[in-house]
């Protein structure tokens, strides 16, 4: 046999190396498939009993259903809707997503479920197609818009979900009679100039004129700067969903028997509590929680993040605008500012204090929702 | 402090800006990446080169849509915080003016962000 020279036995045994951890990534691929398919696959996914549905190309694919919750709603219905909006980006843009594409399986959310739809989950909703098509180039599939209760589906159309989505039977329905307008979506990144001008356009087209427009311009000019200044730092931490850097949707609402108008702005970022330990006041947070004898829960941090920017004198200039957002509420008639991020949420009613809420389940990133009194 | 519009200044080395009319009348954002109209901006392109020495700066507030404290803190804290100016300086050379009721709450807020900087810059 021939003697392996020194070189060759260094080859050979490099291979060898290279071999073994090949296979160790296989093994950790499959313990990682076969997790995700007990978590997801027996619950809110399906394999469909549907007949395969004929693509415009002509071909044929196979599909796998989501179903949404019947209360689309993060007010009444937070846990089902979390469930589902995390088990939507696991089959689009996590793992269940490479398997799909492998297994030419076509995604499909079955909206004919959802009964009612709250402003607030809709821009949500609408924000991870968007989110989907933006990273994927690929479009959710929709059928059976017919199908879907009409004032959902008249509420989707307003805010313009059909643009980020592909109807496969695309059909001109009519409008449904719904109490709830929506204005349609709008998206960007950093702080365009004339955004604040152009949303409130919108929102005068569905409620009439707004009140202390120079409080609004303020709160949402504040609301633009946080998400460019603290919602994306430039390492994605590896347990946050791929984002889309600096990027926030907002859109707004007027239910027209209750008289609310509902002014509504997300980000997908890290969230504030998870923003908070690089913010030059957090000490000033911390000591705050302290002094108060609260936990270090998300709700409570954002309640303290809110409080220091008020009150106190952070070191470095920061930490006004989330006081700045309330203060738009303050100033008007009555309404209120909720703030949904990470596992807590708070509402801050004029007049009162604040209610904080804490969840088992963690929402992408910060919604604000400004709900004010007509 | 901050009712400068009273204030008595020498007429021949005074320089007055209107932040709407020189500069924008929708001001927004802490840095020069977040836009065109940033706190960073009016410092470094209105507020600094004419905070000379001898010249005393009349910056008036009234016209613009509002002023999110990111775009204060920064034009005006910014000034003792990157710049080294201290609040006594500033307080002699730089005026705030609001003839409107509704941009005078502006004047306190911005002294407040300039103090805060100072004390923290002392200590």
């Amino acid at each position: 046999m021939k003697k392996l020279t020194k070189r060759c036995r260094r080859r050979v045994l490099i291979r060898q190396r290279q071999a073994r951890r090949a296979l160790a990534r296989r093994r950790r691929r499959a313990v990682a498939v076969r997790e995700h398919l007990k978590t997801f696959r027996s619950t809110v996914v399906r394999e469909t009993p549907m007949t395969p549905i004929r693509l415009p190309t002509g071909a044929w694919a196979s599909h796998i259903v989501i179903d949404p919750p019947e209360d689309f709603s993060l007010t009444t219905n937070r846990p089902a809707v979390d469930e589902f909006l995390a088990c939507f980006r696991a089959e689009a843009l996590g793992l269940g997503g490479i398997l799909n594409r492998r297994a030419k399986r076509r995604l499909h959310v079955d909206f004919r479920k959802i009964q009612r739809l709250a402003p607030a989950a809709a821009l949500v909703l609408a924000a991870e197609m968007d989110r989907w098509r933006r990273t994927t180039g690929v479009r959710l599939a929709v059928i059976d818009e017919g199908a879907w209760d009409p004032r959902v589906r008249q509420m989707l159309h307003d805010l313009g979900f059909f643009d980020l989505v592909d109807p496969i039977n695309p059909s001109s329905l009519p409008a449904a009679d719904t109490p709830i307008r929506m204005i349609r979506l709008k998206t960007g990144k950093r702080i365009p100039t004339e955004f604040t001008d152009e949303l409130e356009e919108a929102l005068v087209a569905i409620a009439g004129p707004l009140e202390e427009r120079q409080y609004y311009y303020e709160a949402v000019s504040e609301a633009l700067a946080n998400v460019s200044h603290h919602a994306y730092p430039d390492v994605r931490p590896r347990d946050c969903t791929q984002w889309l850097p600096h990027r926030w949707w907002a859109s707004g609402s007027f239910d027209t028997e209750r008289r609310r108008l509902k002014i509504l702005f997300l980000d997908q970022g890290i969230g504030i509590p998870a923003s908070l330990p690089t913010n030059t006041a957090y000490e000033t947070i911390l000591g705050y929680l302290s002094n108060l004898g609260l936990a270090n829960s998300d709700a409570e941090m954002i309640q303290a993040a809110l409080e220091v920017g008020r009150s106190a004198r952070p070191e470095q200039g920061g930490g006004h605008g989330l006081p700045q957002m309330q203060a738009y509420v303050n100033a008007c008639n009555d309404g209120s500012l909720r703030i949904v991020s990470g596992r807590g949420e708070i509402i801050a009613r004029k007049g009162q204090p604040i209610e904080r809420l804490s969840h088992d389940s963690k929402i992408d990133g910060t919604l604000l929702e400004w709900e004010l009194e007509r | 402090m901050g009712t400068g519009a009273l204030r008595k200044v020498d007429a021949r080395s005074t320089k007055t800006i209107s932040i709407a009319k020189d500069f924008s009348e929708r001001p927004a954002g802490r840095y020069l990446t977040d836009g065109k109209f940033s706190g960073q901006a009016f410092r470094e392109k209105l507020l600094l080169p004419n905070l000379i020495d001898g010249q005393t700066l009349v910056v008036e507030l009234d016209g613009v849509r509002g002023y999110p404290s990111s775009f204060l803190e920064e034009a005006f804290g910014g000034l003792v915080r990157k710049h080294n100016l201290s609040a006594a300086d500033l307080l002699e050379r730089l005026t705030l003016s609001a003839v409107t009721p509704a941009y005078r709450r502006y004047i306190d807020i911005i002294w407040g962000y300039v103090r805060t900087a100072d004390k923290h810059r002392r200590d």
